[in-house]
């Protein structure tokens, strides 16, 4: 049963009798400033305390899935755009990947090597984004808007690689629809990282050490590891309860063990832990990136098989089989093989999986996807619960819910 | 003309000069300061689009667009309020603070015209205490509205007021009890002219100073205490206010900034005096009655000075103010009632004792 | 795990020390921060850190491959380049490409047998998601996206509604200071005028 059909998780208040008569009920959303419009949290609150919680989902849902599944494998790139946008390379990626993998072909070098720059690229706007999200909405607006230019130097990269700065459609199956341009690393590495972890410095001196800050994110939102686990969350919010789990280390994939890099884990599970392992990340999303470029090699990221990946404009220009190719690739798409494949990523929430299922036809007959903040808003209402109506927010914040992945 | 009716010429001059002048002036470029001031801190612009006649002097004429807009926009009552304390709550709240710069001193007591005529509203004997009055009574703004407008989020808005603003009042004025010992009096003016040659508050009290600071911005309801308000858990208390209702709520609070910047100034920054242990204005003033040979003009020009003094001193604290404001998160409930109990409540006892026994010794 | 030296933000995971406890260090610390940050921007506005622009007076450098409104090429001697071949119809993952073909007179240009050519091509650039499928799909380089035209600023939906010969004219539009380029294939014969605009090296590196 897919989670369309449960569109609200409904957390039991232990002792229902017992709630007292002042309990009221205060609705949280959508049109709460706080809640993106996205999510509803019908609360009971005693005062400020919260003693019972409802978070009712759906507000966003756009029948994503059902739609891929009328377009060719390559045109439901667009739609992975849209999954976590904040990140949308690394759904680009992830998505190709999974067909690559169920076709069984191995991409050229670079192609993967640019994925994987990126896809760390995506994981730090994303990081960026949740990190400041949860702190202003403390009221912390000039941290929101050091991370956001921040964030914002890594989407004009974007721009300048793919042509967008959200929708960026980079991957197709088979590769990567646009390279590195010329100059990038010089760019990345004498303008834009030394800003970015300037400004992340910048942002951290604001906050992390600031009792205010401490106190509102230290103990709030906690949930013990075996919940985390129970509730099938992964990424930083598991993280900060213990686990060191981290796709990228546990299970490689692209050229990950390659790469020198820590995951970092929490002790207690609340959101400083959380935010604490989002700087982290960060930090070693950035020297990811610097590796990757040096480990860079030269020549395709795109796989020279025009029963995969579009034939280039010369030879569609040049030669009848090209154009013969292009025509084909464009009306039927790309032909995958019949079976099923799931196949997983480490994304900025969690484990982003994509679960495909093939006719052997070019259109996709089903496409499902894992959304790692489904499970962490799942588990939403047991963080809040016994907490204050102030800690919902930043909890909120820190789960990073993200409603194009959570309902697709 | 008899000493009286220069008295009160006088009072509605330096009610023009004070209130309407340079307080709701300077709240109303505040608006503008506010946002400029921001977003020069986060690596922004700013507004700068509001234009008049195609001059934008760097979006200056905002706070003119912004009056416009407040004033014009629909007033929405919503049906199940309380429609008496509905339309009462915002005049409370903005009335009590124009009301407190009456006891403020801009300047000290010249001789015009023939009579002495002291650079304050209202000389009256109760000065600070006053202050503390009308400031409990503005918390009733805050409690009414969050109460009158039927929504769940501006009650507990209007809870969270009563509860602040009632605990960090103790804070605010015990601090403060520390400034009176020191310099015997509970009179601003009296404390004004009493920086002139002497040491200034906040050198004999820096504690204090920033005790009060503290409670001070919390009075305010401003961030990092701006859980009234609160605009990303609870909406706030004026939650269902619009148009220049909630304007009022709004200037209220920037008049409030500048009321505060008025009260550091006076008690702890030499209010119109420019050194400290040095007294400029005697000599100033004796020259230029000297040069001049008019008692009148003489004062008229030292007032003028001491008050350009004075609201420089005061625009720079609202310029404190408005950078903790960008730069600090806000607390939670709950940690905001500690704070002002169980932290800043202890510490100004302290401070009080530590004066009191320094004071014997 | 946080003593690892590889971490730099680990450490920060401990309780508060004494000096953070009261709250003014770190309070001071954070100002620090953001006065500085207003200390290089307001001075003189001077705007040394400001990354704002303010649009209509100065733009956002793009980069060739920003992907733009579309517009239609045309081949040297003026004349459409598409050959309606439904291709970039099909690519569109929004279905907003509505294309009509009619038979012309036969002609050569090159080695090129030309005898289609669209009678209507409408785009709806409102429900267009700007992804780039339909260059991509083109065999013929007659649809193309970049910086030329990077706003959609219009007055109703109906103007976002663009038939052929907008597309193909959308240099002689209001905001059309772009550069059209004819023919970046190489050994493909330059464009001439009146049509010309001089071909940008940017168009000439596009491979996909």
């Amino acid at each position: 049963m897919s989670e369309e059909t449960t569109k609200s998780q409904t957390t039991v208040v232990e002792d229902v009798g017992t709630v007292p008569a002042e309990a009221f009920e205060l609705q949280l959303g959508p049109s709460h400033p706080a809640m993106h419009g996205i999510v509803k949290l019908d609360t009971i609150a005693e005062g400020e305390l919260v003693v019972g919680m409802n978070a009712t989902i759906g507000y966003l849902h756009r029948g994503m899935e059902k739609m891929c599944e009328h377009r060719t494998w390559d045109q439901n790139v667009v739609f992975t755009d849209r999954l976590n946008y904040v990140s949308p390379t690394l759904n680009n990626a992830a998505y190709c990947a999974a067909i690559e993998k169920h076709m069984g072909i191995t991409l050229p070098e670079r192609a993967v090597w640019v994925r994987m720059i990126v896809s760390e690229m995506g994981r730090v706007a994303d990081h960026l984004t949740c990190v400041t999200a949860s702190a202003m909405e403390l009221g912390g607006f000039t941290h929101f808007f050091y991370y956001i230019k921040a964030r914002e130097l890594i989407y004009f990269m974007f721009e300048k690689i793919c042509g967008a700065r959200v929708t960026t459609s980079m991957s197709r199956v088979g590769g990567q629809a646009f390279d590195l341009y010329d100059g990038f690393e010089k760019e990345w590495r004498e303008d834009v990282e030394p800003q970015i972890r300037e400004l992340i410095e910048d942002g951290s001196k604001l906050i992390t050490r600031n009792r205010i800050f401490y106190d509102r994110f230290r103990h709030t939102g906690e949930l013990p590891l075996d919940r985390c686990i129970s509730y099938g969350m992964t990424g930083p919010r598991l993280r900060a309860a213990g686990s060191d789990l981290d796709l990228r280390k546990d299970a490689p994939y692209w050229f990950y063990d390659k790469l020198d890099f820590e995951v970092p884990s929490g002790k207690y599970g609340d959101n400083y832990d959380a935010y604490l392992i989002r700087m982290e990340e960060m930090e070693q999303s950035l020297r990811m990136i610097d590796q990757c470029l040096d480990k860079l090699p030269d020549g395709d990221v795109m796989l020279d098989d025009p029963k995969v990946f579009q034939p280039k404009k010369k030879d569609t220009y040049g030669h009848i089989e090209g154009l013969i190719h292009h025509f084909k690739h464009v009306m039927e798409g790309v032909k995958v093989p019949a079976g099923e494949r799931y196949y997983a990523v480490e994304a900025p929430n969690g484990e982003l999986g994509f679960y495909i299922v093939s006719d052997g036809s070019g259109i996709p007959f089903r496409v499902r996807v894992r959304p790692p903040c489904f499970m962490n808003t799942a588990a939403l209402t047991e963080m809040c619960i016994g907490g204050q109506i102030a800690d919902i927010v930043p909890t909120f914040g820190s789960i990073n819910m993200i409603g194009g992945e959570l309902e697709r | 003309m008899n000493e009286l009716a220069i008295q009160i010429i006088a009072t509605v001059v330096k009610f023009g000069v004070l209130v309407l002048g340079f307080a709701l002036g300077l709240a109303g470029l505040l608006t503008w300061q506010e946002r400029k001031q921001s977003s020069y801190m986060q690596d922004r612009i700013g507004p700068n689009r509001a234009a008049i006649m195609g001059i934008r002097l760097w979006g200056l004429p905002h706070f003119l667009a912004d009056g416009i807009k407040m004033i014009f926009k629909e007033d929405v009552i919503p049906d199940n309020a309380n429609k008496f304390l509905f339309h009462l709550a915002p005049i409370l709240g903005l009335s009590m603070v124009l009301i407190s710069l009456a006891m403020v001193p801009f300047g000290g007591t010249f001789n015009l015209f023939g009579a002495d005529v002291p650079m304050i509203i209202a000389p009256i004997s109760e000065g600070i205490l006053l202050i503390f009055a009308l400031s409990g009574l503005s918390i009733y703004g805050g409690v009414l509205a969050g109460y009158s407008s039927d929504n769940k989020l501006g009650l507990l808005g209007s809870m969270r007021t009563s509860a602040q603003m009632i605990s960090y009042e103790v804070t605010l004025g015990l601090t403060l009890v520390g400034i009176f010992m020191v310099m015997g009096s509970v009179r601003l003016d009296e404390i004004a002219a009493m920086q002139g040659g002497g040491a200034w508050g906040v050198f004999l009290q820096p504690f204090g100073f920033l005790l009060f600071f503290a409670a001070g911005i919390a009075e305010t309801k401003r961030a990092p205490f701006d859980l009234p308000e609160g605009e990303s858990e609870i909406v706030g208390y004026f939650l269902e206010y619009s148009g220049m209702r909630f304007g009022m709520f709004m200037f209220g609070e920037f008049v409030e900034i500048v009321l505060l910047g008025m009260l550091l100034t006076t008690m702890f920054f030499g209010s119109y005096h420019v050194l400290p242990w040095v007294d400029v204005w005697t000599p100033v003033h004796a020259w230029l009655v000297q040069t001049l040979g008019n008692t009148t003009l003489a004062g008229l020009i030292t007032a003028a000075g001491q008050f350009a003094v004075f609201a420089t001193k005061v625009a720079f604290f609202c310029f404190i103010q408005l950078a903790v404001r960008w730069t600090l998160p806000r607390f939670r409930y709950d940690q905001v009632m500690r704070f002002g109990w169980l932290f800043l409540l202890p510490l100004s006892l302290l401070n009080l004792i530590v004066t009191a026994v320094v004071m014997l010794l | 795990m946080s003593e690892n030296p590889k971490f730099k933000y680990m450490h920060l995971n401990r309780e508060l020390d004494f000096w953070e406890s009261l709250y003014l260090p770190e309070i001071l610390r954070g100002m620090s921060v953001s006065l500085g940050h207003f200390m290089s921007n307001w001075p003189f506005f001077r705007r040394e850190k400001t990354v704002t622009k303010e649009y209509p007076e100065e733009k956002f450098d793009t980069y060739y491959r920003t992907r733009g409104r579309h517009y239609l090429t045309r081949r040297s001697d003026g004349s459409i380049t598409c050959v309606a071949c439904q291709m970039c119809a099909m690519a569109c993952p929004a279905n907003v490409i509505t294309i009509e073909a009619e038979e012309i007179e036969p002609y050569y240009t090159g080695r090129q047998k030309i005898d289609r050519r669209p009678k209507t091509f409408v785009i709806d650039q409102l429900t267009c998601i700007y992804c780039g499928f339909c260059v991509q799909a083109c065999p013929e380089d007659a649809i193309r996206m970049d910086s030329g035209h990077p706003a959609l600023a219009i007055h109703s939906r109906e103007e976002a509604i663009v038939g052929r010969d907008l597309l193909l004219d959308m240099k002689n539009t209001k905001e059309g200071q772009h550069n059209i380029v004819f023919n970046p294939i190489p050994g493909k014969e330059p464009a001439q005028a009146p049509f010309t605009v001089l071909p940008t090296e940017d168009a000439q590196r596009r491979e996909y």
